[in-house]
């Protein structure tokens, strides 16, 4: 029996990513969670830069964590569920 | 090893050291971090810890696991505060027991410093006359 044509629900390459912002992050892109439907060839540096073309002007030293995990903001994002953007801490 | 991390919005309310021990353990070496008065120059009322939780907790286990292959040590307890935390009040805790002294100082240093550096927790002086954090 032949298999049914997978329908797709969004765009090829495309899929809904978790985007969390905290700290200045969250105060300059004005949210602290957001679903974002993205092309999974993008880079979390592109990403971000859709949403706020000056970030890396106004926040310097921020980190990238994908699933949990400090990432590079170079690698495109491929199968990643979360995307953590992480300005210099300061815990303790 | 056994590795206790702990983040909680709760005043932390460590017991105290239960003597005697098995005899395992030669030294216990015990971190407080309590919140100054002042900050960069400003007189504060309090400091408010945000967190990425799910990561910063698991950092943290990740740390404590690569650390003690480096110091060798029986046990790491750590706690932390998130959510407003006044002048005087600790926001952080460690507790270390190690055959000896040396390892348990040393890890104590390192992860400190890591946790500094790396996990996802930010703090923001909480000024008297001010309610809301500011970044």
């Amino acid at each position: 029996m032949e298999k049914e044509p997978r329908v797709a629900k969004e765009p090829v390459g495309t899929e809904t990513i978790r985007i969390l912002a905290f700290a200045q992050a969250k105060e300059l892109l004005g949210f602290t969670e957001k679903m974002l439907v993205v092309d999974r060839s993008k880079t979390p540096r592109e990403i971000v830069l859709e949403i706020e073309p000056s970030f890396f002007e106004k926040i310097h030293g921020a980190r990238v964590a994908i699933d949990q995990r400090y990432a590079s903001w170079d690698q495109p994002i491929e199968e990643a569920e979360e995307m953590a953007i992480i300005p210099p801490v300061s815990g303790g | 090893m056994k590795i206790e991390i702990e983040m909680t919005d709760k005043p932390l309310h460590i017991a105290p050291l239960r003597l005697p021990l098995s005899g395992e353990s030669g030294a216990v070496v015990e971190f407080w971090g309590l919140v100054r008065s002042s900050e960069g120059g400003q007189k504060i009322a309090a400091l408010h810890y945000e967190s990425y939780i799910s990561m910063a907790k698991g950092l943290l286990y990740e740390i404590a696991q690569e650390l003690l292959k480096k110091y060798p040590c029986q046990r790491l307890e750590v706690y932390h505060r998130i959510g407003p935390v006044a002048v005087g009040e600790p926001s952080v805790f460690l507790r270390i027991y190690s055959t000896h002294r040396s390892e348990a100082f040393q890890l104590a240093q390192e992860f400190i410093n890591r946790l500094k550096s790396d996990v996802p927790i930010w703090k923001y002086p909480l000024l008297a006359e001010k309610e809301e954090p500011s970044p």
